[in-house]
């Protein structure tokens, strides 16, 4: 047994981790709200990805496109009717309100999808690298991913739009009085949450089987990697989830499969008691 | 109790509350004469629903005294009705231990977790603690299916049959333990520890600057809350004839006390009743028509409730002037 094929295949899972942990960490940047629903929009992105390739043969990497625009806008439906109404009340409201969104999705798919487990038959082969066989997918999927990631910092970073949102995660009541409409840039907010985990979702598909409780599997990845890596914190998160990815693999190599879901629980709650602002996040006080 | 002293109201008005009163107090008899007939009067569906009721408002009353009074929504719940499920059924089967005593020590052991728990989780404030402890409940409930704890637990499998006991005598058992949890809540809350733990919802920083220990408090509100969702679980897994990590520890039985009592109000003494009243009535009642859709109705109900009635029906009535300002409710 190698090391570094085992390294690898970490980061490439965990780039998919990071990915799905990114919006959960973006949401909260923008308008400090933990949304539990998260997963869910990963679990409904993997199925109307599955969905377009089942019914209308789509290609499923093209498929990542419509389940884009589709999850932004139930998550933009979901700002208006329920999320704006409680932005900057205390966090815990807003727990329990995606909690409650959460439990209305998973069962949504369990009543319309039915439980059973799915999966994309999408095969790009393999390559060998350093002596082992890695498949095609996870790495379409890491170049994805690293795309995403950069396009969403470039974004955030250059447009006037991505300073809007910056702003507003800033210091909500200047970014108002220097004219910005924060209630829409929430909403836009909270809908690229949504994107992010659509393309999660889609990369999901093509990878693994899917089915309706994957995102209460998935939400306490994610939020030990958003913990790990600072709340709020873009690369934070996608670092977080390289960290995760690659402490998983380990995990299962050396010492057991289904105790290597312990990892991410431990990890969240010693970062929580040792370093709160997680590793690349900063202290601040939070009233 | 003394309302008409300290609220000054005149002699007349007086005879009208002490009516009211009396007449609270005919109804409560006769509800609490029917439910102890219901065994031997009623068919054995309608007892079997109001035992399942029983086992509810256990349940919410204990979420109720932690997350209701203190404010620290713990999503972890049924990680206490996870380990006091075993710890009794594990007393049962291996060791013969009678049936009330197992239940008892499968609260007290949820208790003693709840005190190692609370000694660090309770260090985190708000949504940290909430997500804390649900990353606890995944992590335990994986450690009762792992071959460390195997040989006592029997990992995945659990105990696939429980000798079954008389329904009549957990019917019983569920009723004693749902209306001590309900004495206990207003113990709790009438008393001077239950302020405590009010303000410690309402400021935590002002409830420590006037001397509160807010750790020490909350780990005790924490610990009680274990034992009765524990002791409730003890007669639940009973009734359920089977444990497994998946049910035992599975996230329903902490969603379920949180619609309720949400429902009917966090922080008083009835409102987890009515909440369990309506919500199991409603969810027989959609459970027999759409098996698999009554938990989509939890779901929006919670929406629904955050939204439109964050204090729920006692909070709403309160407001509406229907029932008197007072924390006994």
């Amino acid at each position: 047994m190698q090391f570094i094929p085992i390294l690898i295949g970490g980061l490439l899972l965990g780039s998919l981790y990071g990915l799905a942990a990114c919006g959960l960490s973006f949401v909260f940047g923008v308008m400090t709200i933990i949304n539990v629903a998260h997963a869910e929009f990963i679990m409904l992105g993997a199925f109307t990805s599955f969905w377009l390739w089942f019914f209308l043969k789509i290609n499923p990497l093209l498929t990542i496109i419509p389940t884009m625009f589709f999850i932004f806008v139930i998550c933009v439906f979901v700002y208006r009717a329920a999320v704006s109404r409680i932005v900057g009340e205390m966090q815990l409201v807003s727990l329990i309100l995606t909690f409650g969104i959460s439990i209305f999705l998973w069962n949504f798919a369990q009543v319309f999808f039915t439980s059973t487990f799915r999966s994309v038959a999408y095969s790009t082969g393999s390559v060998s690298f350093l002596g082992s066989h890695f498949s095609m997918n996870k790495i379409i999927s890491f170049i994805i991913v690293s795309a995403i990631i950069v396009v969403l910092h470039a974004f955030l970073k250059w447009t006037r739009i991505g300073k809007a949102i910056r702003a507003v995660s800033q210091n909500p009541d200047i970014a108002s009085i220097s004219g910005i409409d924060i209630d829409r840039i929430r909403m836009f907010g909270f809908g690229i949450g949504g994107v992010l985990a659509a393309v999660a979702g889609s990369l999901i598909a093509i990878q693994w089987s899917i089915y309706p409780l994957m995102g209460s599997d998935l939400i306490l990845k994610c939020f030990a990697i958003v913990a790990i890596g600072g709340l709020g914190s873009i690369l934070g998160a996608f670092l977080g989830g390289l960290i995760l990815g690659v402490a998983e693999t380990i995990g299962t190599m050396y010492w057991d499969a289904t105790m290597a879901n312990v990892i991410a629980p431990l990890l969240l709650i010693l970062t929580f008691l040792l370093r709160p602002q997680g590793l690349f996040g900063y202290a601040e006080r939070v009233d | 109790m003394n309302m008409n002293k300290t609220t000054g109201i005149t002699p007349a008005e007086g005879i009208g509350v002490i009516r009211k009163k009396v007449w609270l107090y005919v109804i409560g008899i006769l509800v609490l004469g029917l439910l102890v007939a219901l065994p031997h009067i009623a068919s054995a569906y309608a007892a079997t629903v109001i035992f399942i009721l029983f086992v509810y408002v256990g349940y919410a009353e204990g979420w109720n005294i932690m997350s209701g009074l203190t404010g620290y929504v713990n999503f972890g719940y049924s990680l206490f009705a996870g380990i006091a499920g075993y710890t009794s059924v594990i007393l049962i089967i291996d060791y013969g231990l009678w049936w009330p005593i197992a239940w008892v020590i499968g609260g007290i052991s949820a208790s003693i977790v709840a005190f190692m728990l609370g000694m660090v989780m309770l260090r985190l404030r708000g949504s940290y603690f909430a997500i804390g402890m649900l990353a606890l409940l995944l992590g335990i409930q994986l450690l009762y299916t792992s071959k460390y704890l195997s040989p006592i637990t029997r990992g995945g499998y659990g105990f696939p049959f429980i000798e079954p006991m008389s329904f009549t005598a957990m019917y019983y058992s569920a009723f004693v333990i749902a209306l001590v949890s309900i004495f206990t809540t207003y113990k709790i809350i009438t008393s001077r520890f239950g302020a405590r733990l009010l303000a410690i919802r309402e400021d935590e920083e002002a409830a420590e600057s006037v001397g509160i220990n807010a750790t020490a408090n909350k780990i005790t509100a924490f610990c009680i809350s274990a034992f009765f969702g524990g002791l409730m679980a003890g007669v639940h897994v009973a009734f359920q004839n089977y444990i497994e990590p998946h049910s035992a520890f599975n996230i329903h039985w902490t969603i379920v006390p949180i619609v309720m009592v949400l429902l009917g109000g966090p922080g008083s003494v009835w409102g987890p009743v009515i909440g369990a009243v309506i919500l199991t009535f409603v969810e027989e009642f959609l459970w027999s028509y759409f098996t698999q859709a009554y938990m989509m109705i939890y779901g929006v109900v919670m929406v629904l409730l955050v939204l439109l009635m964050p204090g729920g029906i006692i909070e709403w009535l309160k407001s509406r002037g229907t029932l008197p300002k007072v924390r006994t409710i």
